[in-house]
């Protein structure tokens, strides 16, 4: 058995290597400011790895291994493919195998209770299933093993469909290497030990990024389950790119309205603490453990979570909504214009912020609204357990001369359409720059659904080829605005599909029929054109190749053209870049699985809501926003977080102190090199961060570190195994 | 359903339904009709031998009618609960399936049960219903062979299908050549269904990719009037599956007619520069048939319904899932037609409601 | 050339009698379910793209607004409900107005009280010039002469002719208005062409064209496939569409005929019994005209569940109910001839007929009637098109497209 190492005096902090720069990274700076409170790797947690290594791992029914190995026929998906009764008849050769059966599905209940059955009856303790791919059931039956009372992760799980029956065809040759895979399954499997999940104990606190429907949505459902909740958000004025819009389809709310009633119940609840004029900077630690550093402007307002503060009186607080620009307190609206009305909507609808370390593209728009130098902005540190993601979307920002824009001052986006439309006075003729509005075209899917040759990519370096999903609907809307109260404008629409999916969608777009709305398909290698009209009454002219009137170029005089732009994702900044937070092909953030785990990145503790990780409109942002905010809370609820054994530990008595794990380690903090009482230094592993690659094992000299439940010991017995099977694998 | 299943906190009823809702101080009592299976439930071990005794065969509705079960029988392969269920009015009382079963679990006279269950909250999830593939003359209603719903194309493509492959009903014919008709039961007012289902365009979509695996030489075409592609991801996969050779034609399919061949004509107008009166023929056609709301929402809760018969809630922007009813939450298609992601997203949101509902300031 | 959009014509359609059509989402469904759409001459899509983008000419102009019998398929499936089959009728209407150089047609279509007043003022106009020459009321036994000494025949024979002469130069302006248009549209289409014209006239083809729209016309072979699986069975054969407008079409043409042979052959007031030539073929024709019109009125009134009853307009029934009147007063006359009545009432018959007769053929190129000299012509001209080419016509009634012989 291992000699017990002291253990490092607590408090001391792991002190980091040098890591060479990679491209694209920072360098981390070797310290960290002083943070009060903060919860070192090794401090109150439960008995780390290593030792539960040095114990003897509790078996039942006594030491021996007595392995169930279990073959799945799948239905006839492995079956059909692999005599699974010949590989059952040698896998009950295998030294260890106490029973080997089949079932035709393996995860149904009676392929369970199979398994179950023999735990109680034959003293099996570990168990083999081969079946189709881990993914898909290794949870399922470590719940069986659970279930029936020995540790879950005496386990192992050979795959067998997707790596044999579904690639290979020749049946013999098929079955000799399920064979070989359960053979070497087996023989992990024998020499498996009980495992713990790892657990971290966790603040119960939630830092929300983003204070638009979505964050203020994730804000009010958490405070009211006990949790902290913190609200960070970069404007001066919460709503996000809801607060540019005059009313929500298809119920025509008035987009204030529904701000407000969120908002208030944020501002209402003295749990929430509220940051706006912040950014989020860093990001440090885990799930469970994360330091926020965030850097706020000096016209930024902190509302502090206060049950003195005067509960329930928003009223009190001073703080309104104001049309198109968001809500907040009557400060945020004078500071935020010191160029006048525009500059605050410019800030709002101009997108292209520059992605971290990139230059902005162009130098035609006017600078975004980032705040000035950072001497002036207040830090603030916020611990959270889990961190909800809520940075929303930016509206897409046509280049120079796409359609007109920026050239003619007749085409705008149809965010400025909409303010445009709300400030006509009721009756007579609308306005555009002192002239009257008689025609007005719609040209849908700008920036979105963008096609290669024919749009120029944006500042990611690509084009945006997603569907931004709600401008069909949106703009769909205007023009039954448009005509409703101005009937004689006539209007067209140039769109490539009609996109009014949604429950109350289709009745706008047959209003616009109605209401005399023409409608012209183009295809999206032939977008129309704009052009400024020579000596004609309409001083531009759009022109199609329409579809719907067999490819015939038809041509429009308008005195408006509305463009409707997509959405691009926002840039997150120091959030991104500190978590690594993955990014889908179409730059928005990627979220585990699009069906199973919707709201989750692979960041473990950070969630993720609303249209920063794909284009929604308000209702579909707060659903994912309750969504988020239901699993922080069982992330949370119970205290602490429980993650996956599979880490890597670290034999003490082994460790001669050379750091190369350390170098190789992908995950920053998951390996730190620390000093041990007796004055040798030693590699100490943070379970919270580990994510069981195992590239530490590959690269130290005397082995001294290996991996929980994947242990080098049980690659060696895998590979004599599959070289016992004599070459019979298939190649 | 295995996770659900399996859960030490969660309860399921199947082959239940709750007839009963009435409001108490803290909640609801609902009362469940545990409708009788005829099987003892506890004892059963799901292992068929009374399916493969029962004498009696009955159109299998879980594959789309394309084959048969029995009487006695387990609902689908991986059901959950694995037990069998004795369908009362197609068994015959002959006895077959006791004589043989090893747990002598079945029971001929087991009567519903009716369990009253107090709860804090209700959770309506109910669902939908597929439109009818009747009810338009002008695509056969519903007498062309070769003319079939998408559930049942789904059951095709299915791994555990009828067939174990993609055949056309009429005669068993490897299909040359596939149609979707889009907008089959949406968007339509003839059909009394003007709103727009939501799914058909990605499931139509999803499944000719499917079968231009399946059938790598099958010409796919499918006629749309618009493919509302709209999610993450749809864009592309529309994309990529025009790359693989489906046919995308706009154009809403108005007539469909039996061939002497049982193959099915298809009229059209094309609508592009080519476009003109058209006349296809392919070996088999798929109604992409809409979202209908389920018809008995009402009768449990005093909810709002819409015009469109699904489920209003006071505010549906800001909290899609909070209905007008103290206690009660709705999620997923009872509200309106939408898919699996936003369905789950919708259930996630339903659990936070509920959550919420335990402050009380 | 592009086309440039003219976003008024919709709100114009409205007026001529087509509300709905604005829900149109161009779905192609109609065109598709509609039993005469062939290849390329495909409606009513086409008519309602014109529409929708102001295309006013290629609308009047084009050979499918006469094609359509209105069988109503199209306005049953239609998704939107947006009533393509009215916008058929509808655009008959605008066509009608187009070629008509007064734009009395176009007041009459687009305001119901136009219409009707101005039917009453012509009628009053022409009963003033009927009755302005007559001071004598006849007594006793009414038979044609006594009615011809109350309203002398020179007076209904000159105005006759007059009705006859502004009814031929109308209708003559109007037709060359239409050819004109047509000639210019088909040719701006970039629809294959006829080769290019001959320094002689293609008299050849232009018979053969005439064959063709005559056969069709006589025999309503598009009629009889204008129908769907519903209408099919619309009842027995005496009561079906086509049944009944071959009836009011060869009840008038017959009528139209014994008139004119009647001026030509019979001395005005004289006596013929019932089986002579010309009088029996008046009565058959009468009959047919008032069997054709009482079922088709019945009909539009009962609105059974056929779509192309939905909207009925002045227009629509205007025809009817004169034929209907026409052909009720002269059998009227008729049984006065061999059966004694006396009074006045015979006499206020008589001026009814007559005037109703002479003003019928007056608005001739104004109202709906004027289909009888439009849609043959357009017909013709779109079969001398083809026939030029060396094809048979489509839309005629044959069997499918085809190239002609070498013959």
């Amino acid at each position: 058995m291992a000699e017990h190492i002291d253990e490092p005096q607590s408090g001391e902090q792991p002190r980091e290597p040098e890591r060479p720069a990679e491209s694209g990274e920072q360098p981390r700076e070797p310290e960290r400011p002083a943070e009060s409170g903060s919860t070192s790797p090794d401090e109150g947690q439960a008995p780390v790895p290593e030792e539960m290594a040095a114990e003897e791992a509790a078996v039942a029914g006594g030491e021996e291994p007595r392995i169930g190995v279990y073959i799945c026929h799948c239905g006839g998906n492995i079956a059909d493919v692999i005599d699974v009764e010949q590989v059952a008849e040698e896998a009950a050769k295998l030294p260890g195998v106490v029973s080997a059966k089949t079932n035709m599905f393996m995860c149904s209940d009676p392929g369970q209770q199979a398994i179950a059955d023999d735990i109680a009856e034959l003293g099996v303790n570990r168990v083999v299933v081969a079946a189709c791919s881990p993914r898909l059931h290794e949870t399922t039956f470590r719940g069986v093993l659970e279930r029936a009372g020995i540790n879950p992760y005496l386990y192992e799980h050979a795959n067998i469909r997707e790596q044999v029956s579904w690639s290979h065809g020749d049946p013999e040759q098929a079955r000799d290497k399920a064979t070989a895979l359960v053979r070497a399954a087996v023989a992990k499997a024998g020499g498996l030990t009980a495992l713990e999940p790892v657990r971290i104990p966790a603040e119960g606190a939630v830092v929300i990024v983003g204070g638009g429907v979505a964050g203020l949505r994730a804000a009010g459902d958490l405070a009211r389950t006990g949790l902290n909740v913190t609200l960070v958000e970069k404007e001066l004025v919460l709503g996000g790119r809801a607060a540019v819009l005059d009313k929500l389809f298809p119920y025509e709310e008035a987009a204030a309205d529904v701000i407000t009633r969120l908002a208030d119940e944020v501002l209402e609840d003295t749990r929430i603490t509220l940051h706006t004029g912040t950014e989020v900077k860093n990001v440090d630690g885990y799930v469970g453990a994360f330091t926020l550093t965030l850097r706020q402007r000096p016209e930024g307002v902190t509302l502090a979570a206060d049950p003195d503060r005067v509960a329930r009186d928003v009223a009190g607080l001073g703080w309104r909504y104001e049309p198109f620009r968001g809500y907040g307190p009557a400060s945020a609206f004078d500071a935020a214009t010191p160029g006048g009305d525009d500059a605050a909507d410019t800030a709002a609808s101009a997108g292209a912020v520059p992605a971290a370390g990139e230059t902005p593209a162009g130098g035609d728009e006017p600078g975004a609204g980032e705040p000035a130098g950072d001497e002036s902005a207040g830090t603030i540190t916020v611990k959270a357990g889990a961190i909800v993601v809520a940075t929303g979307y930016e509206h897409y920002v046509p280049p120079k001369g796409e359609y007109g824009y920026g050239r003619l001052p007749q085409v705008v986006t149809l965010v400025d359409f909409i303010k445009w439309l709300s400030e006509q006075p009721e009756g007579g003729t609308p306005t555009f720059n002192d002239k009257p509005v008689r025609a007005v075209a719609f040209v849908h899917c700008v920036g979105s659904r963008q096609v290669d040759g024919v749009h120029k990519p944006g500042p990611s370096g690509h084009i945006n080829e997603y569907c931004s999903r709600v401008c069909c609907t949106a703009t769909l809307q205007s023009v039954v605005d448009l005509k409703t109260r101005f009937p004689r404008v006539a209007a067209y629409e140039l769109f490539q599909d009609i996109r009014a999916y949604g429950r109350g969608h289709e009745e706008y777009y047959e209003r616009a029929n109605k209401a005399g709305a023409v409608f012209l398909r183009w295809d999206g290698a032939q977008p129309p054109k704009v052009a400024k009209t020579k000596g004609d009454d309409f001083p531009v002219t759009v022109s199609c190749i329409d579809g719907l009137t067999w490819g015939e170029e038809v041509e429009m005089g308008v005195d408006m053209v509305v463009l409707a732009v997509g959405m691009t994702p926002a840039d997150i900044g120091g959030l991104g870049s500190s978590l690594k937070i993955p990014t889908g092909a179409d730059g928005f953030l990627q979220e585990v699985h699009p069906k199973l785990r919707p709201v989750e990145l692979s960041v473990t503790g950070v969630l993720v809501a609303g249209a920063c990780q794909a284009p929604k409109d308000v209702t579909e942002s707060c659903a994912s926003a309750s969504a988020a905010a239901v699993k922080a809370l069982g992330l949370l609820a119970t205290g602490h977080v429980q993650l996956a054994p599979f880490v890597a530990h670290v034999e003490a008595e082994e460790c001669l102190g050379h750091g190369h794990c350390v170098a190789e380690c992908p995950y920053p903090g998951a390996i730190a090199m620390q000093d041990y009482p007796d004055g040798q230094q030693r590699a100490v592993v943070n379970p919270a961060l580990c994510s069981g690659c195992g590239a530490c094992v590959a690269v130290c000299p005397t082995k001294a570190i290996d991996l929980n439940g994947w242990s080098l010991e049980a690659y060696e017995s895998m590979v004599d195994a599959l070289l016992a099977s004599g070459g019979e694998v298939a190649r | 359903m295995a996770a659900a299943a399996h859960h030490r906190d969660i309860t399921i009823h199947t082959y239940s339904e709750v007839e009963d809702l009435q409001p108490t101080e803290n909640g609801y009592t609902a009362t469940v009709r545990r409708k009788a299976r005829s099987v003892d439930e506890v004892a059963c071990i799901g292992c068929r031998q009374c399916e493969y005794a029962c004498p009696v065969e009955v159109p299998d509705e879980f594959q789309g009618g394309f084959t048969s079960r029995k009487a006695a029988y387990v609902p689908f392969t991986n059901a959950i609960p694995q037990v069998a269920l004795i369908d009362k009015e197609s068994c015959t009382l002959c006895g077959a399936c006791a004589n043989v079963c090893p747990k002598d679990c079945i029971v001929y006279d087991q009567q519903d049960q009716l369990i009253p269950i107090e709860v804090e909250h209700v959770v309506l999830a109910t669902g939908w219903e597929l439109t009818s593939a009747s009810s338009k003359a002008q695509y056969g209603g519903d007498r062309i062979a070769n003319v079939i719903s998408p559930l049942q194309m789904e059951r095709l493509l299915a791994p555990h299908g009828p067939y174990g492959r993609v055949l056309r009903p009429a005669d068993g014919k490897d299909p040359a050549s596939v149609a979707w008709v889009q907008c089959a039961g949406s968007r339509d007012k003839t059909l009394g269904v003007p709103w727009c289902s939501r799914v058909c365009c990605m499931y139509a979509i999803k499944q000719a990719m499917l079968l231009s695996g399946a059938l790598p030489f099958a010409d796919l075409t499918i006629y749309y009037m618009d493919i509302r592609a709209f999610g993450k991801g749809y864009e592309e996969f529309y994309r990529s599956a025009k790359a693989m050779g489906i046919e995308f034609v706009k154009a809403k399919v108005g007539r469909l007619e039996e061939a002497a061949d049982r193959s099915v004509n298809v009229h059209i107008e094309r609508i592009d520069e080519r476009g003109q009166a058209e006349t296809r023929t392919h070996d088999m056609v798929v109604l992409s048939l809409g979202m209908a709301p389920v018809p008995d929402t009402r009768e449990l809760l005093p909810l709002d319904l819409g015009e469109d018969g699904f489920v209003d809630v006071p505010h549906p922007k800001d909290a899609p899932c909070r209905t007008s009813l103290p206690h009660v939450t709705a999620a997923g298609t009872v509200t309106g037609p939408m898919d699996i992601v936003d369905t789950i997203a919708e259930a996630s949101a339903a659990a936070m409601e509920i959550c919420r509902e335990g402050d009380r300031g | 050339m592009a086309i440039r959009v003219d976003p008024t014509l919709l709100d114009d359609m409205e007026r001529y009698g087509a509300p709905d059509i604005k829900a149109c989402f161009n779905c192609g469904n109609c065109t598709a379910v509609c039993p005469l759409s062939e290849g390329d001459d495909a409606f009513p899509r086409r008519m309602i793209r014109h529409v929708q983008l102001g295309q006013r000419d290629a609308l009047a102009a084009s050979k499918e607004v006469w094609m359509c019998y209105y069988c109503g398929e199209c306005s049953e499936t239609c998704p939107r409900e947006a009533a393509p089959g009215e916008l058929m009728a509808a655009a008959r209407r605008f066509a009608i107005g187009r070629f008509d150089p007064t734009t009395l047609a176009r007041r009459m279509f687009t305001s119901t009280a136009f219409n009707i007043g101005w039917m009453v003022v012509l009628f009053a106009i022409l009963v003033g010039f009927l009755l302005g020459t007559s001071d004598v009321l006849p007594e006793g036994r009414v038979n044609t002469a006594s009615l011809l000494e109350w309203i002398p025949f020179h007076v209904i024979h000159d105005m006759g002719l007059a009705v006859i002469i502004i009814l031929g130069v109308l209708a003559v302006v109007a037709l060359v208005n239409m050819l004109w248009l047509l000639s210019r549209e088909t040719s701006a289409q970039g629809a294959p062409q006829p080769p290019a014209t001959p320094s002689r006239f293609p008299l050849k083809a232009a018979l053969l064209a005439l064959g063709d729209m005559v056969g069709e016309v006589i025999r309503h072979r598009r009629f009889r496939d204008c129908q769907t699986a519903e209408s099919r069975s619309d009842g027995p054969l005496p009561l079906r569409r086509r049944f009944v407008h071959l009836n009011i079409m060869f009840g008038f043409l017959g009528l139209a005929l014994a008139t004119v042979l009647d001026y030509l052959f019979k001395e005005p007031g004289s006596y013929v019994p019932l089986y002579y030539p010309i009088r029996l073929l008046g009565t058959i024709a009468g009959i047919a005209l008032m069997y054709g019109a009482t079922v088709a009125m019945i009909q539009r009134a009962r609105k059974p569940e056929r779509a192309y009853f939905d909207r009925s307009t002045v227009s629509d029934w205007a025809l009817l109910i004169f034929l209907w009147i026409i052909g009720a007063t002269g059998f009227v006359l008729e049984i006065a001839e061999y059966v004694t009545m006396s009074g006045i009432s015979v006499d206020i018959v008589f001026l009814v007929h007559v005037g109703l007769a002479m003003e019928l053929l007056l608005l001739l190129p104004f109202t709906k009637f004027a289909h009888i000299i439009y849609r043959p012509v357009a017909l013709w001209y779109f079969a001398f098109r083809a026939r030029r080419m060396g094809v048979i016509p489509n839309n005629m009634g044959f069997a499918e497209p085809q190239k002609e012989s070498a013959a």
